[in-house]
């Protein structure tokens, strides 16, 4: 990555800026309501998986979070929080420390009959528990959406099933996201939603 | 004849049925993981403590360069760490430095760490004392006695932390109560908001970043430019360019006395899982600091300084990793 730009522009300019540069684009997105097969949704999920630090052991953790998004087409973008606990506890008596996340996500949705396939590269921003230490956690997160319950003309429920790989500078986590969508259509389509 | 159900009515029941094995199915991943999580049994824990309060035996305690609670500070951290289950070792330089054969030198300390190589367990080195920092290379370093005299004889982060690797030790917690003790903690992937000179007075100003998203610039610029930094935990009293102070009210260290009341007090345990971690008496001592110093000292013109205030701030390791130090009251 440049890092001449990614001080000027990232440093130097107010960062909250470019979370309102974000929300304009997710507001441009909602506010598409002409175009085919756009819908928001808005997401919660738990998930227990497994973090490790390098040279350290793989320990096991559980999280929560939750997201808002919009779909447009074949693409969605998604703005969230989570919260990962702290881990369990090695031999050694350490554990990977517990952080709260914003996360921002985009990525291609794929379906085919009642199944969603998803692949999502976001990034969250961090900050452990107990200090002011701020990190970057760029992910990838795989998953499927499958149809549980349509609820009315525009919207229905769908059970998420995803597996985020976060890439820290110093360790990986994985993990196994469990979860219900609600996705509220907000332009005519044929059939179900999504 | 039984009457059919409505197609609506045996859409919704199926839709029950999936959210309800979906449900059961997360509960008992999470479940797994829960049980998966309880607490090994300790691990050896090893203490090393160093306490200097007399740099020039020439001169009393709280004269000329020498300290006053220094002393106090490792003897009582020690004491409170043998209850706990560690085994300990104190050097002191204290009134009677001489009859101590010094046990608080550098080359003491060296000793001290290399004799614990091959210690798989857990290893606590802790420092009172002095602390200065070269103000032309940004070097910070801790006082050994003698190492006032004999400049060689300083200990640098860099120096602290090549002590501990060539005595293969892979789990370090080095706590230092001294002043410009952040120089030795190093924010590694994550970017430490916490300023170096923290006052509201002061150049740094308080907690740099007022809105969370703010820090993203900086955090991204961790992240690209990270370099695999140290793997220890280090706390420090202060800033890599902070003053750290002791209290003739409490007779220790400003952050020492913080940390002495963290073994008897349960809130210490912030997430209540019976643990005190490193984090947690990270955390514990800001607080402490926050209410019972810096409340009434942001305004003090610190007069040993270049023109900064009394007020401080503990640093804190970047490391993903946090120790359990002892059982919760």
């Amino acid at each position: 990555m440049n890092l001449y730009i990614t001080r000027v522009i990232l440093k130097y300019e107010p960062m909250r800026n470019l979370a309102l540069a974000f929300a304009s684009a997710l507001a441009c997105v909602i506010s598409s309501w002409a175009a085919p097969a756009a819908s928001l949704y808005a997401h919660a999920a738990i998930e227990p998986g497994v973090s490790e630090e390098i040279l350290y052991s793989a320990l096991p953790f559980v999280s929560g979070s939750a997201s808002i998004g919009a779909g447009l087409g074949p693409f969605a973008m998604e703005i969230g929080a989570m919260y990962q606990g702290p881990s369990a506890y090695s031999d050694e008596w350490y554990r990977y420390r517990g952080f709260v996340a914003l996360f921002a996500a985009l990525g291609p949705r794929i379906r085919y009959d009642r199944v969603t396939a998803f692949a999502d590269i976001g990034l969250a921003l961090a900050r452990y528990d107990a200090s002011y230490s701020y990190f970057i956690l760029p992910y990838f997160e795989p998953g499927a959406l499958i149809a549980a319950s349509r609820l009315d003309e525009r919207s229905a429920l769908y059970l998420r099933a995803s597996v985020p790989l976060r890439f820290g500078a110093d360790s990986w986590t994985a993990g196994l996201r469990l979860g219900v969508e609600f996705d509220y259509g907000i332009a005519a389509r044929g059939g179900e939603s999504k | 004849m039984t009457p059919s159900h409505p197609s609506g009515t045996r859409a919704a029941s199926r839709a029950r049925s999936k959210i309800s094995i979906f449900a059961i199915a997360v509960s008992a991943v999470v479940l797994a993981f829960a049980v998966a999580c309880g607490m090994p049994s300790p691990p050896a824990r090893h203490a090393l403590l160093y306490g200097i309060s007399i740099y020039d035996v020439g001169y009393p305690e709280g004269t000329y360069i020498n300290l006053t609670y220094t002393d106090d500070d490792a003897s009582a951290m020690a004491s409170a760490l043998s209850a706990k289950g560690w085994t300990v070792k104190l050097g002191l330089a204290d009134t009677q430095v001489a009859a101590d054969s010094q046990d608080a030198t550098r080359a003491a300390i060296e000793a001290d760490i290399a004799e614990l190589a091959g210690t798989d367990g857990l290893v606590l080195f802790y420092y009172s004392g002095h602390g200065t920092r070269d103000a032309y290379t940004g070097t910070s370093y801790i006082l050994p006695y003698g190492s006032i005299a004999t400049a060689a004889d300083r200990i640098s982060a860099d120096e602290l932390r090549a002590m501990f690797e060539a005595a293969g030790l892979s789990h370090v917690i080095a706590i230092l109560d001294s002043c410009y003790s952040g120089g030795f903690v190093q924010a590694g992937v994550t970017v430490d908001g916490v300023p170096d000179i923290f006052g509201a007075n002061d150049p740094g100003g308080d907690i740099a970043y007022t809105a969370f998203i703010d820090a993203l610039g900086d955090a991204l610029e961790a992240y690209v430019s990270y370099g695999a930094d140290s793997r220890y935990v280090f706390i420090s009293a202060a800033g890599s360019e902070e003053l750290s102070w002791e209290s003739s009210s409490s007779g220790h260290g400003i952050f020492t006395s913080a940390a002495l009341n963290a073994f008897d007090d349960s809130s210490a345990d912030s997430d209540n899982d019976g643990y005190v971690s490193t984090a947690e008496l990270y955390a514990y001592c800001v607080k402490a600091i926050v209410a019972s110093w810096n409340s009434y000292k942001e305004d003090d013109l610190d007069y040993y300084s270049d023109g900064q205030y009394a007020d401080f701030y503990p640093h804190l390791s970047g490391v993903a990793r946090e120790y359990a130090l002892w059982e919760a009251p």
